[in-house]
C-alpha cells in the first residue's frame, strides 16, 4: 500500500486503518483489543513517518 | 577500616547508614538466606476455589513421594496447636484452611521435607475436592450479600474498640467505624453547591524483594522463631497464646529485612512454621516465592463515595464520606486500617460538618492489610479528586480553593482535635511556589501538559508503646537495644544518633544490637511511621537515663560536677577494674483519648500528624493516552529530619512507589484467581517510568512533641501522587479519571469519549 507512494496523512492513516483490519489482536490485560487496535493505527504513521525521517529502510 | 567521626551534633547529620557496608558485601544475613542444622522446608499446596467447604484432599502420593517427611493438613495442626486461628484484630485465619477455603490461593495443605525442591514437586500431587459456595469480591456487594465469608466475627481482644463485634453473625462487615461533627444534612440544604463523586482503587501489594520467610525451631523447652517480620513483640506475643505458653518461652529474631512496606506486620507464617516444627520436631523454614507473595497480602481495594457542600464563597461547609475497604478473606490489620485512617476521610479542610462511615468488609479474595501509608492513599485518592474537580467546576484555580478551605493551626479537626505542628498551610504554599516555579508549556497537536497537585494528612496511629535500653560499657563504648526493624530505612542509623546526640558519642560507635526479644525490649511494631517518634522518643530516655546514672556515677566516685573525666576512668574508680555497666532505659507511649464510638469524637486523637503534598507535571499523548511524569514534586512537614539524606530516600522511594500504584500496577482478577500474579506480568516501576525531575522538599518545622523536633517520613511521600497526577490529566486534557490505575487505555477511554466516538469494548 504504501511502496512508490509519497507520504502523507490520508495515505499514513489509510496504512494504519488497513494495518489494524488485518492484524488479529486480542484483549488480555495489557489492554483490550480495541484499544490495541488504535495504537496500531496509530504507530504505523508514526513509525513510518520516524523511518523517512532517520533515512531508515529507504 | 577504621570509623572516624566526630562527637557532637549527631541530630541533623546525614550520617551514612551504618549497615551499608555489610548489605553491599553481601555480608548481612536475611531470614530467606538462612539455614539451620537439620532443617527441614515446606511449601504449600493452596487452594483454587474461591469460596467453598473442603470435601475431601488426597494426600496419599505426595506422602509416598521418596524424601518427604510430611504431609500436613489442619487435623494434624490441630493435634498440637488446640485452637489454630490467628491474626491481629480478629483471630479468624487459620493456620491452614479448615473445612472452608475462603479465597484462591489460601494454604490447605503443606509438605515438609529436608529438599525444597521435593516438597514442591510433592506439593503438586496434592489435590483436593470442594464444594463450591457463591463467592462475593467487590467491597459494595458484600456488605449486603447474603453469602458470609465467615460464620461469625472473632474479634482478638487486642484492641478494646472491637470487642462489641464479638459472635456478630450473618455479616461481611469486619468493622463499621463512624464520625459525626455538625449536621451534614442541613448544610448541604444550605449550600450553594453540592458535589457527589465516587472512587475506586485497585488491588495491588508490596512486593518486598525479600518475600515472606519464617524458620521455627520447636523444642519442649521453648521455641526460637527466625523470621522476617516488621513486629517481632507481637510474634512473640501471638504464638505464646497459640501455644498457651509464658512469652518467655518464646524468642523471635529479626535479620534485617529485604523491605516490608507493612507486608511482614503482625503474624503472617510464623504459626505454620511453628506447627510444622511441632510435628516434624525439626527446624523448619517456610519461604514464599515472589509469585506467593500475591496469595498472602495486598492493600486494600477501596470505593470511596464523597459528597461536599460548598457555600457562595467557595467554603467547605459540609463533606460526607462513605468508605468501603475490601479487606479479603482474612481481618489482618483492616479493622485498624478502617477506623485509624478512616478518621482522616474528609481531608487537610476546615470543615464544620461532617459525617464519616468507613466499613471493614470481608471478600473472598487475598487478604488485605497495611501498605506504607495504611488506608491514607486511597483516601486521598478520592478526597483530593474530588476537591480539585469541585474548585474546576467552579472556576476557582485549584490551590486557591485549597487555601481557602484548608485547616489551620488551633483549628479543630473533623475529630475534634485541635491542629498543632501541622504545616498544612506551609506545605500548600511551598507546593503552589514549586509546582508553578517555570511556566507551562500547554503543548500542542497530540501533545498537551498540565499540572496538579493533592495535600492530605495522616493521624499517626495512637496509642503504641515503644521501650529501649541503652548499656554503656566500662570502656565507655555503648550498645543500643530498641526493637525497630531497620528494613531498609534506616531507622539504626537514626536511633543511633539520638543515641549519640545524648551521650555525646559518634554515631558510628554506636552498636544497634539485631532485634532478638530475647534481648531487646518490647516495641508495637515497625510500621505507619511510629517508629522515629515512639522508639525514637524511648531512645532519647534511655540515653538520657544512662547520662543521669553516668552523673551519678561520677558523683559516688568524688569527681566534681562537670569534670571531663573519661567514662572507663570512672567505672575504674567504683570496681577497681574496667568491669560494670549502667543501663538506661526509656519507655514512650503518647497520651491519647479514643473517639467515642457513637460520634468518634476525641480531643486527643493522635500523638502528631504528618503533613504531605504532592505536585506533578505531565505530558499526555491525545492519539495514545499515554501519560509521562515530566515532574513530581513531593513537598513533607516532617518536623525536624534526624538525618537528612536518609529522609530525602524515603521521600523519593515512597513517591515512586505509589507512582507505580497510581499509572500501572494491579492485581488483575478473575473469579477470584489473580491472573497476573509474577513479576512477568505484574509491572512495577522501572527505569523508563521516572519522573524526568523529581523535587523533594521538607518545610522548615520542628515538631514540638518530637524527638528532637522530628516525626516519621517512611509513607508520608506516597499520599498525594495519585490525585495529583489525575489533577495533572485534567488538567491537560480536561478528562477526569476516578478509578486506579491511570492507564493509557483509561486516558485513552476518556478522551475518545468526551470526543463522542468511544472505543468499543471488547
Amino acid at each position: 500500500m504504501l511502496s512508490g507512494q509519497v507520504v502523507d496523512d490520508r495515505l499514513l492513516g489509510r496504512a494504519g486503518e488497513a494495518a489494524a483490519a488485518e492484524a488479529e489482536i486480542l484483549s488480555d490485560l495489557r489492554g483490550s483489543a480495541a484499544y490495541k487496535r488504535e495504537l496500531l493505527r496509530v504507530y504505523v504513521g508514526r513509525a513510518v513517518r520516524a523511518a523517512l525521517q532517520t533515512g531508515v529502510g529507504g | 577500616m577504621t570509623t572516624v567521626a566526630k562527637a557532637g551534633s549527631e541530630v541533623g547529620r546525614s550520617v551514612p547508614r551504618l549497615e551499608s557496608r555489610e548489605k553491599v558485601t553481601g555480608r548481612a544475613e536475611y531470614t530467606h538466606t538462612m539455614r539451620l542444622p537439620g532443617m527441614l522446608y515446606a511449601k504449600l499446596f493452596r487452594s483454587t476455589v474461591a469460596h467453598g467447604y473442603i470435601k475431601s484432599i488426597d494426600t496419599s502420593a505426595a506422602k509416598n513421594f521418596p524424601g518427604v517427611a510430611h504431609v500436613v493438613t489442619i487435623d494434624d495442626i490441630r493435634k498440637v496447636i488446640s485452637n489454630p486461628y490467628y491474626g491481629p484484630a480478629f483471630h479468624d485465619q487459620p493456620i491452614l484452611a479448615d473445612g472452608k477455603v475462603r479465597f484462591v490461593g489460601e494454604p490447605v495443605a503443606a509438605v515438609v521435607a529436608a529438599d525444597p525442591h521435593v516438597a514442591e514437586q510433592a506439593a503438586q500431587l496434592i489435590s483436593a475436592e470442594y464444594e463450591e459456595l457463591p463467592a462475593v469480591f467487590d467491597e459494595v456487594e458484600a456488605v449486603s450479600a447474603t453469602t458470609f465469608i465467615h460464620d461469625e466475627l472473632k474479634p482478638a481482644g487486642t484492641f478494646a474498640d472491637l470487642k462489641h463485634l464479638k459472635g456478630v453473625k450473618n455479616t461481611n462487615v469486619a468493622l463499621d467505624y463512624r464520625l459525626r461533627r455538625g449536621d451534614v444534612d442541613k448544610a448541604f440544604a444550605a449550600a450553594a453547591h453540592v458535589f457527589e463523586h465516587e472512587f475506586k482503587t485497585q488491588k495491588v501489594l508490596h512486593l518486598p524483594f525479600e518475600p515472606h520467610a519464617t524458620i521455627a525451631d520447636y523444642r519442649d523447652s521453648g521455641v526460637t522463631l527466625y523470621t522476617a517480620s516488621q513486629g517481632p513483640s507481637f510474634v512473640r506475643t501471638e504464638i505464646a497464646r497459640l501455644l498457651g505458653w509464658p512469652e518467655n518461652k518464646v524468642r523471635v529474631k529479626v535479620p534485617y529485612l529485604g523491605s516490608g512496606y507493612g507486608a511482614k506486620l503482625y503474624i503472617k507464617l510464623e504459626a505454620l512454621a511453628l506447627a510444622l516444627s511441632m510435628i516434624a520436631r525439626r527446624p523448619v523454614k517456610v519461604a514464599l516465592t515472589m509469585d506467593e507473595l500475591f496469595y498472602q497480602i495486598t492493600r486494600h481495594p477501596s470505593t470511596f463515595r464523597i459528597k461536599s457542600g460548598v457555600d457562595k464563597d467557595g467554603r467547605l461547609i459540609a463533606r460526607k464520606c462513605e468508605v468501603f475497604w475490601n479487606g479479603g478473606a482474612y481481618a489482618d490489620i483492616g479493622p485498624r486500617v478502617t477506623q485509624k485512617s478512616g478518621l482522616t476521610a474528609t481531608g487537610p479542610y476546615d470543615i464544620d460538618n461532617v459525617w464519616i462511615d468507613s466499613y471493614a468488609v470481608y471478600t473472598n479474595e487475598t487478604p488485605s492489610g497495611a501498605l506504607r501509608g495504611f488506608g491514607i492513599p486511597q483516601l486521598v485518592w478520592a478526597y483530593e479528586s474530588h476537591t480539585d474537580m469541585i474548585a474546576r467546576s467552579l472556576n476557582i484555580d485549584p490551590i486557591e480553593f485549597r487555601r481557602k478551605n484548608i485547616l489551620r493551626e488551633g483549628r479543630p479537626h473533623a475529630t475534634g482535635t485541635i491542629m498543632k505542628d501541622a504545616a498544612i498551610d506551609k506545605v500548600l504554599d511551598k507546593l503552589a511556589e514549586r509546582i508553578h516555579a517555570q511556566p507551562l508549556d500547554r503543548g500542542s497537536g497530540h501533545v498537551r501538559r498540565g499540572r496538579g497537585i493533592g495535600i492530605a494528612l495522616k493521624a499517626v496511629i495512637t496509642p503504641t508503646t515503644s521501650v529501649a535500653i541503652v548499656n554503656v560499657s566500662a570502656d565507655g563504648s555503648v550498645t543500643l537495644y530498641c526493637g525497630t526493624i531497620d528494613m531498609g530505612q534506616g531507622s539504626d542509623t537514626a536511633m543511633a544518633q539520638m543515641v549519640g546526640e545524648v551521650l555525646n558519642v559518634p554515631t558510628e560507635t554506636v552498636r544497634v544490637v539485631p532485634r532478638d526479644t530475647d534481648v531487646t525490649p518490647y516495641d508495637m511494631g515497625t510500621l505507619g511511621s511510629r517508629s522515629l517518634f515512639h522508639m525514637g522518643h524511648a531512645v532519647r530516655r534511655a540515653a538520657e537515663d544512662a547520662r543521669e546514672k553516668l552523673k551519678a556515677l561520677a558523683r559516688e566516685v568524688g569527681e566534681p560536677e562537670g569534670s571531663n573525666t573519661p567514662i572507663p576512668a570512672l567505672f575504674v574508680k567504683k570496681y577497681g577494674m574496667l568491669a560494670g555497666n549502667v543501663i538506661g532505659t526509656g519507655v514512650y507511649k503518647p497520651d491519647y483519648i479514643p473517639p467515642a464510638p457513637e460520634t468518634g469524637l476525641s480531643e486527643n486523637v493522635t500523638a502528631f500528624w504528618m503533613i504531605s503534598g504532592s505536585g506533578a507535571e505531565v505530558e499526555v499523548d491525545t492519539e495514545t493516552g499515554r501519560v509521562r511524569i515530566l515532574k513530581l514534586i513531593s513537598v513533607l512537614d516532617v518536623g525536624k529530619p534526624i538525618n537528612p539524606r536518609i529522609v530525602e530516600t524515603q521521600i523519593s522511594g515512597g513517591a515512586l512507589m505509589q507512582l507505580g500504584f497510581t499509572m500501572f500496577e494491579k492485581m488483575h482478577m478473575d473469579g477470584g484467581q489473580v491472573i497476573n500474579a509474577s513479576l512477568a506480568d505484574y509491572k512495577i516501576p522501572g527505569i523508563h517510568d521516572l519522573p524526568l525531575e523529581m523535587e523533594n522538599i521538607c518545610v522548615d518545622t520542628y515538631q514540638s512533641n518530637g524527638p528532637f523536633g522530628a516525626k516519621g517520613v517512611g509513607e508520608v511521600s506516597t499520599f498525594c501522587v495519585s490525585p495529583a497526577v489525575a489533577n495533572a490529566i485534567d488538567d491537560a486534557v480536561g478528562v477526569r479519571l476516578t478509578a486506579l490505575p491511570l492507564t493509557p487505555e483509561a486516558v485513552l477511554r476518556a478522551l475518545r469519549a468526551k470526543q463522542g466516538k468511544p472505543l468499543g469494548d471488547e
